[in-house]
């Protein structure tokens, strides 16, 4: 029973996180129809400015790790986005990896290839205890900051104008701004959003593992890439199931597989997800108003 | 009010407009029909911004709106009933009246001109909740219709809005563009509806291929004769075979 009340916490904890990944990939993906490979960097962006703002108390690391990374995205929008808006999605694609790499590099030669690490406050790392279970303060905070964003994140696309026309972009973008919708607004609120929770996500991630390479946003971007296909692309709730649903297998099979297998839970964790794409290949959640733009 | 002249508009090599002038005058509904492929739809599009003209210049009150992105033509009084409705079927109908006024920031207005629009056509108030894409048909046109307007255009582009709807809404679409007509909206009808259209608008051109091949008032063109309607209209007289006539 404790075992199952421990996994559900790291679930719910991991499941935050994934979903905060995927609905950033999700959300730029809904209005641009195109995968934002570079939205790893994102999180190497956040992390590097928190290592950078270090000496700087806690509140104002994070603000300046949010002002980063917002801004950042808002650059990638600007710089490299919208001069190929309307392109060959492949084009979009592998402008998305070529960003990736550049960032990557870049932080390599100014910053180096070894990890540098972050003190947080210890009350992000300290553990408590409720009969017989321990649980680390970071992962309610997880969830909390996790259900917090998605419900704003919600109710912002569902009550405000701006999310209105968000939504409206989303499912047909050419009659959205036919109503006179601007596309530029929309889509700079879109990665301008996607930084938020990229930075939120970053946040998280530094303070489990306390450091920052510049490889740091690799393996979480192809797990919101997963997520966000997972969930059905362009669906947002989808893309959030998705995370939980990857967090689900990721420590389910953790607890479950053999003590000799641990090492290779990803391969059981993605073959999983093979699996599910067997299943349901249009994803958990159907959106109709995916189709090809002429 | 709105003057086309010399438009040209190719999709790839293939000349989709060629060379088309037309005139809508303040207060006047304008009738634009021809048969599939004519262009008709492609003339819209050009007007609305979606897609830039090859040559020629469309003016709305004197000012060009070439180069224009479609949400800048929109503030500037034209608002398009596309082909097909496009109305946004994963939000509610009510939001998808807000967003036909998303030009009219911060205009008090604009709560109660949604409201009157729910009088307008009840089916929308009924459905107000409702998400767009569960609405039949014709009731789908209506909202589109309802968008369309509650942006107050000085213009409004009609696109086939009788485009698979069965004949009794059909007479309820037209019903509709009348009022309007009537409450002084500048119509620009699309229809493929040819004698619908001719008897309901105050002037007519008929495009066959990318081209104008004639144009009048109601009275010219129903005086006259049928058979050099259609030839218009059609490219040959009936009774030739087709290949002869090309």
């Amino acid at each position: 029973m404790r075992t199952v009340i421990q996994s559900a916490i790291d679930i719910l904890s991991l499941g935050s996180l994934y979903a905060l990944l995927a609905l950033g990939v999700a959300l730029v993906f809904g209005i641009m129809r195109f995968i934002n490979f570079a939205h790893g960097e994102l999180l190497m962006v956040g992390g590097y400015s928190l290592f950078l703002a270090r000496e700087l108390p806690f509140v104002f690391m994070i603000l300046v790790c949010i002002a980063t990374v917002v801004l950042t995205a808002l650059l990638f929008e600007r710089v490299a986005f919208r001069p190929i808006r309307g392109a060959n999605p492949a084009t979009q694609l592998v402008t998305s990896f070529a960003l990736s790499f550049l960032l990557q590099n870049l932080a390599m030669l100014t910053l180096g290839p070894r990890a540098k690490s972050v003190g947080l406050p210890t009350v992000l790392t300290e553990q408590f205890t409720v009969g017989g279970l321990r649980i680390a303060k970071l992962d309610i905070l997880t969830v909390v900051l996790g259900v917090v964003l998605m419900a704003s994140l919600g109710f912002f696309l569902k009550r405000s104008t701006l999310g209105v026309q968000m939504r409206a972009s989303a499912e047909n973008f050419e009659m959205a701004r036919l109503v006179g919708v601007k596309a530029n607004t929309v889509i700079a609120s879109a990665f301008a959003i996607s930084g938020l929770l990229a930075a939120s996500a970053a946040i998280i991630l530094v303070a489990k593992t306390g450091t920052i390479t510049p490889g740091l946003g690799l393996k979480p971007v192809v797990i919101a890439f997963v997520a966000t296909i997972m969930g059905g692309l362009g669906s947002l709730s989808g893309a959030a199931l998705g995370g939980f649903v990857l967090s689900f297998l990721s420590v389910t099979l953790q607890t479950l597989l053999p003590l000799d297998l641990r090492p290779f839970r990803d391969a059981f964790v993605f073959g999983s997800v093979v699996l599910i794409f067997l299943l349901r290949p249009q994803g958990l959640i159907v959106v109709r108003s995916i189709k090809e733009r002429v | 009010m709105l003057s086309l002249t010399g438009i040209f508009v190719n999709y790839g090599h293939v000349a989709a407009v060629r060379g088309v002038s037309l005139e809508v005058n303040e207060g006047e509904v304008v009738g634009l029909i021809g048969p599939n492929g004519a262009g008709k739809t492609t003339l819209l599009s050009a007007i609305a911004g979606v897609i830039r003209p090859e040559r020629g210049d469309i003016q709305l009150l004197g000012e060009t709106l070439l180069g224009k992105a479609p949400e800048k033509i929109v503030p500037m009084g034209i608002s398009l009933v596309p082909e097909g409705r496009e109305i946004f079927g994963t939000l509610t109908v009510e939001e998808n009246l807000r967003l036909g006024a998303t030009i009219r920031r911060r205009d008090p207005e604009v709560a109660g001109d949604i409201e009157s629009m729910m009088e307008r056509f009840p089916i929308l108030g009924k459905y107000r909740g409702t998400h767009a894409g569960a609405l039949s048909g014709g009731e789908q046109q209506q909202l589109a219709i309802a968008r369309a307007l509650l942006a107050n255009p000085k213009l409004l582009l009609l696109d086939e809005p009788s485009l698979g709807l069965a004949p009794k809404l059909v007479d309820q679409v037209f019903d509709i563009v009348g009022q309007l007509k009537e409450d002084g909206v500048t119509v620009l009808l699309v229809e493929q509806n040819a004698r619908r259209t001719l008897e309901f608008a105050d002037r007519t051109y008929v495009l066959r291929s990318g081209e104008i091949r004639l144009s009048g008032t109601k009275k010219e063109l129903s005086s006259m004769d049928n058979a050099d309607f259609e030839h218009a209209f059609l490219g040959f007289h009936r009774g030739e075979r087709q290949g002869e006539s090309r």
